[in-house]
């Protein structure tokens, strides 16, 4: 009989176990805020210390690529992006041995890590004279093979490409940067290309 | 004192060797198979996530009495993040080479169970002093484990050794007509995880006859001892 009751006992107090405890509850959002708010502090400030201005580095890639580069001005009102499957975020003009060139910062999307940025430097007839990533997340051991044969791209004439659409897999096979193994990155790296097209022929 | 730095020894040593987290608890597969493709990989991503398992050690351990129990996991990815974020832009600044060597990986070190796993088995538990060493024996055994995988499969697949490209400064690491011989499937998926299971293998056999060796010491010891006992008896008698 005792143990009965002290069965029903342990029963009853149980669900008073089970109540809000409100201060509980504020002290372990207050401590969540409060860890969120110092890390938050402490990257900002490594932020102000690594920040990279994306036009400087730009600005910094056209000179050391090309040494007699003249006149290096941004013109956004060449950004066109016309598809969903890649964007132009910034176009830089400028003049390389009295000629008149571009550089696209391309974004294409489809890519393993989501996006690849890749800056083309164009001709103004058109052609793909140099070719550079700016940024990717793809591993070394699969997308970056197709990064290592990027250059393929040199040469490459914008006014031939008219599918501005996404880049279907077999599209990506017959491009020259293929690699086997490799097919998503590179069609990250065709929606770039097609955006810098669009970009281009629709100026 | 002694016994103390004993202590100290067994917690930095244990990561190591005996709980090796990649070849005995088996933790974090799946960035060491991804990363153990070169050796130059493997070093960036061991030191990389050695980093981090001190920083968020060292922090989740002098906030233990802090943390409330029941928010403890959210709090504990909030810090590790937050050091993994600051790793990843300083290697971006500094280090681009590395940066893209370990690609997406990088990002992915936040939810590596190795590092969530010592949160909250040893850090949450222990004094920072501890957990410190903890998390760097923890560290060197990952980074000690990963090397040796990806200096085998980069052998084996590439014909190469510890190949790298770093700060203006390039080794290609061929060796001889290797590479026109290198069999490729140690670079993919499939080799890594041949190489991963012969090496849990080999160190499991070594492991097992390390205890046979103590037991047949310890039976041994037990034995003299016995011996020595009897002749006491002996020796007490027959005085």
């Amino acid at each position: 009989m005792a143990d009965n009751d002290v069965k029903v006992e342990a029963e009853v107090k149980t669900p008073s176990k089970k109540k809000f405890d409100k201060n509980s509850i504020v002290w372990c959002v207050c401590i969540l805020v409060i860890i969120g708010a110092v890390a938050g502090a402490l990257l900002g400030a490594i932020n102000v210390v690594t920040y990279v201005d994306p036009d400087e580095a730009i600005m910094t890639q056209i000179t050391a690529i090309y040494a007699s580069a003249t006149d290096i001005e941004k013109d956004n009102s060449l950004a066109i992006s016309g598809g969903a499957y890649g964007s132009i975020t910034s176009v830089f003009k400028y003049k390389a041995e009295g000629n008149d060139m571009f550089c696209y910062y391309a974004v294409g999307r489809g890519a393993y890590d989501g996006t690849i940025e890749i800056l083309f430097f164009v001709t103004s007839d058109g052609i793909v004279d140099e070719v550079s990533v700016y940024s990717s997340g793809e591993t070394s051991a699969v997308g970056g093979k197709v990064l290592k044969v990027i250059d393929k791209i040199k040469g490459f004439d914008l006014k031939t490409i008219e599918n501005y659409g996404q880049a279907t897999s077999s599209d990506a096979q017959g491009m020259a940067y293929y690699v086997s193994g490799a097919t998503v990155t590179t069609k990250g790296v065709t929606n770039a290309l097609r955006a810098c097209a669009y970009a281009f022929n629709n100026k | 004192m002694g016994k103390s730095n004993n202590k100290l020894g067994s917690v930095f040593t244990n990561g190591i060797i005996a709980s090796n987290p990649v070849l005995k608890l088996v933790l974090g597969t799946c960035p060491t198979l991804a990363v153990s493709v070169s050796a130059f990989g493997a070093l960036g991503m061991g030191i990389a996530v050695t980093f981090v398992l001190v920083c968020s050690n060292i922090m989740i351990s002098l906030l233990r009495n802090v943390i409330p129990d029941k928010v403890r996991i959210p709090a504990f990815i909030l810090i590790i993040a937050t050091f993994v974020t600051l790793l990843q832009m300083l290697l971006q600044k500094f280090v681009p080479a590395l940066y893209d060597v370990l690609g997406i990986y990088l990002p992915l070190i936040v939810v590596n169970c190795i590092i969530l796993a010592r949160a909250e088995a040893f850090a949450s538990q222990n004094p920072v002093g501890d957990s410190a060493l903890d998390g760097l024996g923890m560290g060197l055994g990952y980074t000690l484990a990963v090397l040796i995988m990806a200096i085998i499969r980069e052998f084996l697949g590439a014909g190469s050794f510890f190949a790298f490209d770093f700060m203006g400064f390039s080794y290609s690491g061929e060796i001889g007509n290797l590479p026109d011989y290198a069999l490729n499937i140690f670079t993919l998926p499939a080799g890594g995880f041949l190489t991963f299971g012969i090496l849990i293998a080999v160190v499991n056999q070594i492991s097992m006859n390390n205890e046979e060796k103590k037991k047949n010491k310890a039976k041994t010891d037990a034995k003299k001892i016995e011996k020595a006992k009897k002749d006491l008896d002996k020796e007490e008698v027959a005085a």
